[in-house]
């Protein structure tokens, strides 16, 4: 007769339990419902686009602090895209920056300019990311917005020396 | 002694500054990029930096005051396209901003057409809220500023609307694959015979440009048009000839407001003004200095700074003076060429036409304008003196 022994299956029973719910939980995380904001070192900026900058921008050490400068403000609007045209003031800041810092590090104007896609890229990198970053787009259609030129006093962190 | 020298050059460099300051009405010039359908925030700044580090490396000496994004963007195009996006993503291995050439591939024939027309039209524009975009055109125009719009796309269609709200002479516009049937003012437009987004537009400007190497799609403003190096060199004089406005073809209207004139001509061109609407019969010396005024206007291949009061005063005594004794045309400008109809005249600012409609006693034949010539030229000589600044 097989009787069902509660004690023999209580272990196995509750580590499947708890598999199940990390995995939702991680699921749910980094699935398509989630903004992936994971900041485990907690210095304000996601640690997926933290990592990636560490790769792309390590020869150019002043254009990966406006990189994290202008990632700040994009986590701001992505977390919610409304009053976009106050939080694109701290955007467009950051760019102007970037720019800046790149060319300071030594690119062309045009390599520089492209930074910025490249930042947005990096940041923008899942779904839900892109659902907002095109609510905040949307939001501001219609408007003129100011372009600052390359400018580092547009930079919120101390320009190191050229290399 | 060493003090008064210095005071001196001190007054001297501040007379220099400030003259050249305020040499010419309207040099203040504010540069805007109409971004199109594929271009974000990030994107549109990219487009105009990109646009600007090329500029100041070909023109270092030229420059716009200040910069601007005339934005927009369809968010529904934009969701429809990220969820084809989220389909493809994993072929395509691009970031969503970038992928568009490779979504639009991916579709069949028919579906890129429709989808295509779909969201490049100028109802979607129509629909926009504009008038934001007015405002800050109208603001810039206030104040003194000269607006160059560099369009792309789909932004031609919000400039082209926005423009022709407010219809001035300052506004001029360069159209890059353009959508659109026409540019406003008759600006120059730069599209690719391989522009894969222009091409399925119907009643679009015919493509006028060859890029080389050509690819399917040869829409996007930098990667496609401005590194393309002949696209690239149409696009930068254009705005060359915008932002100078050399080589540009009178009418000149004689609004100072509009900034053709240098700025010592603001009293003897309000005076102008004042003499179209005046009810009064003209007298010749009037007649003669109006007459000039519209001269001065057509001066080709000058800067607004080379249309000045100096130029005014030489062309008015030029009339006072006796003809040539060999023979010829007469040293007055205005009247040069008259036996024939005066071929100069559809070069005067558009003004001239209401001025000749309401005083019919300034039109001369060129034996009537001889005989009064003298007698005339002195007394345009003595009102211009109260014209001056």
């Amino acid at each position: 007769m097989f009787t069902f022994s509660f004690k023999k299956f209580a272990l196995p029973f509750s580590i499947i339990i708890i598999l199940l719910i990390a995995i939702y939980i991680y699921s749910y995380r980094g699935g398509e419902g989630d903004l992936n904001a994971i900041d485990a070192n907690s210095n304000g900026v996601w640690d997926d686009y933290e990592k990636a900058l560490e790769v792309r921008f390590r020869s150019i050490p002043n254009a990966k602090n406006a990189a994290i400068q202008m990632g700040k403000s994009l986590q701001i609007i992505l977390a919610d895209p409304s009053e976009a045209m106050e939080k694109d003031k701290a955007f467009s800041k950051a760019m102007s920056c970037l720019v800046a810092a790149g060319m300071y590090d030594g690119l062309l104007v045009q390599e520089a300019a492209e930074l910025v896609g490249q930042v947005r890229d990096l940041v923008v990198s899942n779904d839900l990311r892109q659902d907002r970053y095109i609510k905040f787009n949307s939001n501001l259609s219609g408007q003129v917005l100011e372009a600052k030129l390359p400018d580092l006093t547009n930079c919120e962190f101390k320009i190191s020396e050229r290399r | 002694m060493m003090r008064q020298s210095f005071m001196s050059l001190l007054l001297v460099i501040l007379c220099i500054c400030t003259n050249s300051e305020a040499s010419c009405g309207s040099s203040k010039v504010s540069l805007f990029f109409a971004n199109g359908m594929f271009n974000d925030r990030a994107g549109a700044y990219e487009s105009l930096i990109y646009l600007w580090g090329s500029y100041s490396k070909k023109f270092p000496e030229s420059k716009a005051t200040q910069y601007s994004i005339a934005f927009n963007t369809n968010e529904p195009f934009l969701q429809q396209l990220h969820q084809v996006y989220k389909q493809k993503a994993k072929e395509s291995n691009l970031s969503f901003w970038k992928s568009f050439s490779f979504l639009l591939s991916k579709m069949g024939q028919d579906e890129y057409r429709n989808f295509i027309r779909n969201i490049v039209n100028e109802d979607m524009a129509k629909d926009q809220d504009l008038k934001e975009q007015v405002r800050a055109y109208k603001d810039k125009l206030s104040n003194g500023y000269r607006v160059v719009t560099i369009a792309h796309s789909q932004g031609n269609f919000y400039t082209l609307f926005s423009f022709e709200e407010l219809g001035n002479d300052s506004l001029r516009m360069i159209s890059v694959a353009t959508p659109a049937s026409y540019v406003f003012g008759e600006g120059p437009y730069f599209t690719f015979h391989s522009d894969g987004v222009i091409s399925h537009i119907p009643n679009s400007l015919p493509p006028n440009i060859n890029k080389e190497p050509s690819g399917i799609f040869d829409h996007e403003f930098i990667n496609h048009y401005m590194k393309d190096k002949g696209a690239s060199e149409h696009i930068l004089e254009s705005i060359k000839v915008a932002i100078d406005r050399k080589g540009e073809d009178p009418p000149h209207t004689i609004n100072p407001a509009d900034g053709y004139f240098n700025t010592d001509m603001s009293k003897a061109l309000e005076w102008t003004q004042n003499i179209i609407i005046s009810d009064e019969k003209l007298s010749e010396g009037v007649c003669i200095l109006a007459q000039s005024v519209f001269s001065v206007s057509g001066l080709h291949g000058r800067s607004c700074e080379g249309r000045n009061f100096t130029m005014l005063e030489q062309s008015v005594r030029d009339c006072g003076k006796p003809d040539n004794p060999e023979g010829g045309e007469t040293n007055c400008p205005f009247y040069r060429g008259m036996d024939f109809g005066n071929p100069y005249i559809g070069f005067y600012a558009p003004e001239s036409n209401d001025f000749y409609q309401k005083h019919p006693e300034c039109v001369l034949t060129y034996n009537e304008f001889k005989k009064i010539k003298k007698s005339g030229g002195k007394k345009a000589v003595e009102i211009l003196n109260t014209l001056r600044m």
